[in-house]
Order: C-alpha cells, then structure tokens, then sequence
C-alpha cells in the first residue's frame, strides 16, 4: 500500500491529514505501507511528533513501513530533527540548534522526559532554566506528558517534537501519544456516546477529569492560564476532535476521519516572559 | 503545643523533581498519620526544581480525603515553594476539596452538561 501525504502545517489541515493516513490504512495488518512525501513542500518540524504517534500506531499491527520520495525541503527538515533515522534513513545529518529532537519516551518516563527539556530547552530563546517563567513552562508540558500515562494508557509512549524560531521568537513543541484518545476517555469512563467535541469541551472544564478515586483535572487550566499570560497559543487533536485557543479566540472543528493520538501542541513568545498569576500580569 | 516536624519532599522523593503520583503517595503517607495524630507539620519544598499537580494531588490534595480542611489549615505548613508552582498548588487544592466533597461530582456533571442533547448510555 502507498499513501501520499499533503503539506503537514501546524494546523487543523495538518492534523486532518494525519487522521486521513490514519483512516486509509486501518485495514493494514501485517502488510507493507510506502508513505510519500512527493507532494509535501511545507512540513512544519513539530509535526514529526504526531507523524510519529500514527505511524507507529500502523507499525504495531505488524506492519512494515518506509518514507518514500522525500523533496529535499522536507528531507531537510526530518533529517535535522532527527525524525528519519527513526524510518531508517542514514545517520548522516548533524541535528538543528534549533530543533527539539523528535524523540520517543515510555510513557512512565517523566524524569527523562525531563532531562531531555534540561539538555535540550536552553538557547531555545527561553529565559535562565531557572526563571520562574521557564518553571512554569516546564511544569505545564510535564502536565500534557503525564497525561499519556495516566490518561491514555499509551504502551506505544509518548512522541515529542519541537522548533524554535528565532526570528519571531516562538517555540513550539507538539507532545503527542497514540493511546486512548480523549473522546474515548470520556465516553468509556462514564458509559456515554458523546461526539468528539462534545467529549473534548467537557474535558477541558477546570476540575473534570476522568481518574477514578482520585482528584484532577488541573492540568489543563494551567496550561491555558499559561497561554493566556504569554499570549502563545495552544491545540489538542483528539480522536476526531480539535480544539485551538489563544488569547483572543478559540475554535472547536471536527476531522474527516479519527486521529488515532492525543497530541498537544504548545507554541510560547519566548520574549513575553508573563506567567500565570505573575506579580505584574493585570489581565 | 507540640514542635513542628519538618518533612522535606526532596528527601522522600529522593530527587529535585516531584512530578510523579507514586513519590506523591510516599509523601501523602508521611505526612497524613502526623496530621491525623494532631501533631504539626511543615512540607518543605526546599531544594525541588519542578513540581506537577499529580504528585500534588497524591501528596496535599488527599489530604482533604482523610482529615478536615480545618485541621490541614491549623497543622500543615507548606514552605519553599517556587512562586511559578504556587497557582499549581492552588487548584490541587481547590479541586482536590471539590472532589471529596461530592465524589459523585463527575458524574453529575456528565448528566448535567448540555441538559438539552440527547445522552446515548
């Protein structure tokens, strides 16, 4: 089987692609998948992340799969960050300063998780590792990891991606697991039938959570507090549902198809140092 | 009056970082017979460098399970927190409290969410 995939934009459009290979090769058990990249000119780095999540998804039903005709734009990109050694392409190119390499974790890996952000989040444009500001950004991604093992039971783990843009000053970073979705969640956790987006917006109000015997539903407020205060923006794609904010807006859309993966994508002003409940943020 | 004890996460966590519900756990047990007893306790965050609400949740906001919310505010101090956890802090506990007050609160709001669609069960 061979799959084209579009331009991958750190967008709804990108991750409606993903859910779209997804759905084309859900019949694929112990076959051979080709994924090509002809007709891909734009690939945004962080989307290596969820990339990742659903091929390997498709690579654990025995499958076999290979990335064919890579334009040299998008060669440049996936190899600086390390995504095609993964889809073994040779080792030749020296990562990008400005790359957060996409790397796997178990999802009960929190501590290396976190020693990955400490070797590679410094010179990514963010404050001292030290500031309160970094503090709070690095608590909230930890908020979005742990929510793949605690959440998702995720045995493929967890994939995360980044870039940094020095010019405009903007980090992004996509952490993204192919375990149960957070639409399954709600619906498995208390016997309903919800839509995607029904099951997405109920979700993310402060305070619900679907662990059993134990309070939550915490993570979530404060990484939109976050967002707030740094004016950054913040996307989950869910199952089929997908949910953007920023400051000014939010918007709620709905895939063609299920994404089979929870991923989470942060983008931070590395030079608007606000915090949630910082001592000078009035708004 | 009985002295204040000291518990420092960093020594039960045995790391600079309290970002895992089972190191949370090991804390919820030091710290909640003390409690329970009467007897005073400071949590000392001295020496973590990063903080996430589920270690939160299994060590402080379980608390408000066992013992009275008047008693965790009498009795436990909580001290060298980094300013950028406290709002982390804050919700545990908020949510924490919600949640044991009502444990049937999930589902209630799952039935009371949008009471105009139709639920499929």
């Amino acid at each position: 089987m061979k799959i084209s995939l579009p331009n991958l934009l750190n967008s709804f459009d990108g991750f409606n692609a993903l859910s779209s290979l997804a759905d084309a090769a859900i019949g694929l058990t112990g076959g051979t998948l080709d994924v090509s990249l002809a007709a891909l000119s734009v690939v945004d780095p962080n989307m290596a992340a969820p990339l990742g999540a659903v091929l390997n998804t498709i690579r654990d039903r025995s499958n076999t799969i290979s990335i064919v005709d890579v334009p040299s734009l998008p060669l440049a990109v996936l190899e600086k960050n390390g995504f095609l050694r993964c889809f073994g392409y040779p080792d030749t190119a020296p990562l990008s300063g400005t790359a957060v390499p996409y790397t796997r974790f178990s999802a009960k890996e929190i501590k290396l998780f976190y020693d990955f952000l400490d070797l590679h989040l410094p010179s990514k444009g963010l404050p001292e590792m030290t500031s309160d500001f970094t503090l709070q950004f690095l608590q909230i991604l930890g908020e979005v990891f742990i929510n793949a093992e605690t959440h998702a039971d995720s045995s493929l783990g967890v994939f995360v991606c980044g870039q940094f843009y020095p010019h405009q000053q903007r980090l992004v970073l996509s952490i993204a697991d192919s375990g149960v979705t957070i639409p399954e969640r709600v619906n498995q956790r208390f016997n309903i039938n919800w839509p995607a987006i029904r099951a997405l917006r109920w979700a993310l109000v402060e305070g619900n959570t679907t662990k059993r015997d134990t309070p939550g539903g915490v993570g979530l407020k404060l990484l939109r507090d976050f967002i707030c205060a740094n004016r950054g923006q913040v996307q989950i794609a869910s199952g089929q549902a997908f949910w953007q904010f920023h400051a000014e807006a939010e918007e709620f859309r709905e895939f063609d198809h299920v994404l089979p993966a929870t991923v989470v994508t942060v983008a931070v002003d590395t030079a608007n140092w606000q915090f949630s409940d910082s001592p000078t943020l009035n708004t | 009056m009985s002295e204040q004890i000291l518990i420092r996460v960093a020594d039960l966590v045995n790391s600079p970082r309290a970002v895992d519900a089972d190191d949370g756990e090991r804390v919820f047990k030091e710290v909640c017979p003390l409690l329970r007893a009467g007897q005073k306790v400071q949590l000392s965050f001295d020496g973590i460098t990063m903080v996430i609400t589920a270690f939160l949740n299994a060590s402080v906001g379980k608390l408000y399970g066992d013992i009275s919310e008047e008693k965790i505010t009498e009795l436990l101090e909580v001290t060298n927190l980094r300013d950028a956890f406290q709002p982390a802090l804050d919700k545990s506990i908020q949510w924490s409290k919600a949640y044991f007050q009502n444990r049937s609160r999930m589902e209630e709001s799952v039935s009371e969410d949008f009471p105009n669609e139709e639920q499929s069960v």
